[in-house]
């Protein structure tokens, strides 16, 4: 027998609930099962084939080198974002004024649609009409093929992926510089600490666990990211370009394997799990704790 | 001493303000540029105003349908959202004794999970079902990119209402119905239409689950324009200035609802 607030609280979970089963866990339930058959549109009988799926994606070499583009794609970016963005908040912190303003536009790149934005770097990248080797070739120096050869086509996306996230990293970081206590920073001052004494002794080690928050949410995003990759490059030249998440799309939506592009998201799945399961973990010390 | 190392900090900022901002006034240049200035060498560097792209655009039938599109489907899924998630919020933020940690990782994770793992079976789903290419599939499964958010903030901005409110409404008692549509619900009204604003961002921007999972009849403006790159339907001036209009529900958000703004995108880990 249930009391009426327990009854209340079932009501007012069911909503969300029922979306989340019907729209995630059935789903999952149902990526599981077939990432143990053959599923595939060009294959009208499907069979149960146990983990042969998850076997091959390990005898793949394809595999290994979308993880390697994934890695590099993410532990650049996210290096760069998290390095920018705490300068940035620093100098911010350092001139003691609300600048709302400016904190709006720095923030554009994040908000704005990604489709526009990198549409746009595409047509400023290009080799022969963009604005960009316009710029460097009358500089003096030779045109760059931006989109054209792995190297140059990853340094890209990195450069794009940091343009449109170091904002997130810069705003939450400049959330938590804005609750630190003034007397310290100004008793330091007193002291005689320049602005290299404060950020080292003061900030940063204020700043560490929202650093690391900042580390984890941009590393799990930056891993499974596809717009840049889709619109800039769509995982070319040949499949140089091609990240983990974006192999996936390309197998199971593009070429319509099912079964096995479903092996390669459990895995993925997995591995983002472990990773953020661990960080709520912490987040919810946090919450607990303030 | 003072004086040079805020020198430093103006420079920094004003470096970081030109390579965020350069990209977007460039897109802005070419959408008000003349087709014949567009991709000239050397470029055109201030353009010369002419609104034929915007005219074009605007006019044009195939954009104005995926505009509706991309506005109900945004529309539908931030009520969606906000439903299920301020239900949700009032009853893990309010409703309990101790924090359900469980659920709220469960609901949490929804955010956190990979689109692409859910939507390889959603995509084979709503072929069975006949929802492929319609609205409702794209609104449901905005829905459920956004719920983890909303729910989230949403379990915090309940949970920061005082405890006396609650207890006030359960001396004069009031049943929990009552008590979240008369008391809680306009209490958090504020924090809730930031929210609503973010969600309608985020679902308005979304490219990945729309491309997979609209193709004619439910296109979203933002796959019409990725379309449009690749087969060039549009001059670079037009698709320049269909960027520019899917742009500005960005500009009013970032500047209206800053604080939303960081505290969604932050997971509420800053306050913004």
């Amino acid at each position: 027998m249930l009391n009426r607030r327990a009854r209340a609280k079932i009501y007012f979970l069911t909503p969300i609930t029922a979306l989340l089963l019907i729209m995630t866990i059935f789903p999952f339930v149902y990526l599981i099962l077939i990432s143990f058959t053959d599923k595939a549109a060009t294959n009208p009988n499907t069979e149960i084939v146990w983990f042969q799926n998850y076997v091959d994606i390990f005898r793949d070499h394809q595999f290994y080198q979308s993880v390697s583009i994934t890695l590099i794609i993410t532990i650049f970016s996210v290096f760069l974002q998290i390095f920018l963005g705490l300068i940035l908040a620093l100098s911010f912190t350092n001139l003691y004024r609300n600048l709302w303003f400016l904190r709006a536009i720095v923030m554009i790149p994040m908000a704005a649609a990604p489709v526009a934005t990198l549409f746009n770097w595409r047509y400023m990248l290009n080799t022969s009409t963009g604005v960009i080797n316009y710029v460097i070739s009358t500089l003096g120096f030779s045109e760059v093929g931006w989109l054209d050869s792995k190297t140059l086509a990853l340094t890209s996306i990195i450069l794009v992926e940091t343009w449109m996230w170091t904002p997130f990293v810069f705003i939450l970081l400049t959330g938590a510089l804005s609750s630190i206590d003034k007397n310290i920073v100004e008793a330091a001052q007193v002291d005689g600490a320049n602005r290299f004494v404060l950020a080292r002794h003061i900030y940063i080690p204020m700043l560490k666990p929202f650093l690391i928050i900042a580390l984890v949410l941009r590393i799990i995003d930056a891993s499974k990211s596809f717009d840049a990759i889709q619109i800039l490059t769509s995982g070319g030249p040949g499949y140089d370009t091609a990240s983990y998440n974006f192999l996936i799309y390309l197998n199971g939506i593009s070429y319509l394997n099912f079964g096995s592009a479903a092996a390669q998201a459990v895995i993925l799945i997995i591995v983002l799990m472990i990773i953020s399961r661990r960080f709520f973990n912490r987040l919810v010390r946090e919450a607990v704790e303030s | 001493m003072r004086k040079s190392s805020n020198k430093l900090d103006i420079g920094i900022i004003s470096v970081f303000l030109t390579w965020s901002l350069i990209p977007i006034l460039w897109l802005l240049g070419t959408s008000l540029k003349s087709e014949l200035y567009v991709d000239s060498i050397p470029p055109r560097w201030i353009p010369n105003f002419d609104l034929t792209a915007y005219k074009k655009i605007l006019g044009n039938d195939s954009i104005q349908n995926t505009l509706t599109n991309s506005l109900i489907i945004a529309i539908g899924s931030t009520l969606l959202a906000i439903f299920c998630g301020s239900l949700a919020g009032f009853a893990l933020g309010k409703l309990v004794t101790k924090r359900h940690i469980e659920f709220e990782f469960w609901i949490l994770s929804s955010r956190l999970a990979p689109p692409i793992a859910i939507i390889l079976p959603l995509f084979i789903g709503f072929q069975y079902f006949h929802l492929q290419d319609t609205l409702i599939a794209l609104i449901l499964a905005h829905a459920v990119m956004l719920i983890g958010l909303v729910t989230w903030i949403l379990i915090e901005t309940f949970r920061a209402i005082p405890r006396e409110i609650q207890d006030a409404c359960e001396v004069d008692g009031c049943n929990e119905w009552q008590m979240f549509i008369k008391i809680m619900f306009p209490l958090a009204r504020s924090s809730i239409i930031g929210i609503a604003s973010l969600s309608f961002l985020l679902s308005w921007n979304e490219f990945f689950l729309s491309l997979v999972l609209s193709s004619s009849n439910s296109l979203t403006v933002q796959v019409l324009l990725y379309q449009s790159i690749g087969y060039q339907t549009f001059s670079l001036s037009q698709l320049a200035a269909t960027s520019i209009i899917v742009l500005l529900p960005t500009l009013i958000v970032v500047s209206v609802f800053q604080k939303q703004l960081i505290q969604g995108l932050t997971f509420g880990s800053v306050k913004g």
